[in-house]
């Protein structure tokens, strides 16, 4: 008995674990690197733990993308860099650590070994736990494992923040990152793009991973 | 929602999905100048403004450190608008179904020629309604 249910709870665990990104069609690289085509228009490009930010979105796209664990494990050599914060959010303004930025993003820095680390502990939280965090919610199981990774300063800063975006567990990779069938759970896109040719072959190629929704009511209405 | 308008969408038309619905930037404008605010879209169909984002700027593009969507002039929005785009270029924000509905199949007539606009037409009516 104990064992089904360890195993049931892996499985579930193993659902929710995941990467996601948002985005428009001016990411249409990325579109093009699931359609095995190289692109001259590849860049960096930033994705998440967890589900895209929706309570509300605040920047909103048309296409929201899950990924699996060896969406980072695959591209070790294009990793850039990770944080638990959202670092646009502090660069911009809209977080205030109430820090000298510059240090503050120092401190959130994780490199490729730091950040593989951190997400393989959180993604082995229970369920509840995990449910916090892929829709950016603080919970106090985050602690301990944040305290092995951050400073106090950190921890306290992201404790005490309300926005989501705190909780974001960001990381960014270098243009010639892969992106494949294999690393892709999930994609939705709205019912109208299907009959485009680019979404079409990405259809073929990725059969029922491709949920359609109906555009009227943007990508939080999305079927789960 | 007075004060209220669409002044874009979350979206850069890279690809040919004409016509479908696009998600609005929506923002405020006071004494001529803009911000912009979060909404959540209900079902049945209702935009509900949550909160603004950000302060008030003088012209929509300063609103973003890099814009990668697509800016169009100021429409008036209601909490029932329906925001289509019919082409790169041409933005339909309307709350009264049949006119949404004769919109769209003026724009079909016109690409009679282009079955997949034809197709798009058709779900995107249906759309409207569901």
């Amino acid at each position: 008995m104990g064992n089904g249910k360890n195993r049931s709870q892996k499985i579930r665990n193993h659902k929710m674990a995941i990467f996601s990104k948002v985005l428009t069609l001016n990411k249409l690289h990325m579109l093009e690197k699931i359609n095995g085509n190289l692109s001259d228009a590849s860049q960096t490009d930033y994705f998440n733990i967890g589900m895209p930010i929706e309570n509300p979105p605040l920047l909103r796209g048309s296409i929201v993308i899950e990924m699996n664990i060896s969406f980072l494990t695959d591209n070790i050599d294009s990793f850039e860099a990770g944080s638990p914060v959202d670092t646009g959010g502090i660069k911009f303004g809209f977080l205030d650590p109430k820090h000298d930025k510059e240090l503050f993003l120092q401190m959130l820095h994780c490199d490729y070994t730091k950040f593989h680390k951190l997400t393989k502990e959180l993604f082995e939280l229970p369920l509840n736990s995990l449910n916090k965090l892929v829709t950016h919610n603080a919970c106090p199981s985050f602690k301990p494992i944040l305290e092995k990774h951050f400073t106090n300063s950190v921890i306290e800063f992201m404790y005490n923040e309300k926005n989501p975006h705190a909780w974001l567990f960001e990381f960014s990779l270098r243009k010639e990152y892969k992106l494949t069938e294999k690393h892709i759970n999930k994609i939705h896109v709205p019912n109208t793009y299907l009959s485009n040719s680019t979404i079409k072959n990405i259809k073929y190629k990725l059969r029922n991973k491709v949920i359609t929704y109906n555009p009227k009511y943007g990508i939080e209405h999305r079927g789960r | 929602m007075e004060n209220f308008y669409v002044i874009g969408v979350y979206e850069d038309f890279k690809l040919d999905i004409f016509p479908t619905h696009t998600s609005p930037i929506i923002a405020e404008r006071i004494n001529g100048e803009y911000r912009r605010w979060a909404y959540r879209i209900e079902s049945p169909y209702k935009i509900t403004l949550t909160h603004s984002i950000g302060g008030f700027y003088k012209t929509p593009t300063s609103m973003f450190p890099y814009l990668t969507y697509n800016l169009s002039k100021p429409v008036r929005i209601r909490h029932n608008s329906q925001i289509i785009a019919i082409s790169k270029y041409a933005l339909l924000v309307e709350h009264n179904k049949t006119i949404i509905c004769l919109k769209i199949m003026k724009s079909a007539l016109k690409n009679i020629k282009n079955p997949i606009f034809i197709h798009r037409s058709y779900m995107t009516i249906k759309n409207v309604f569901s």
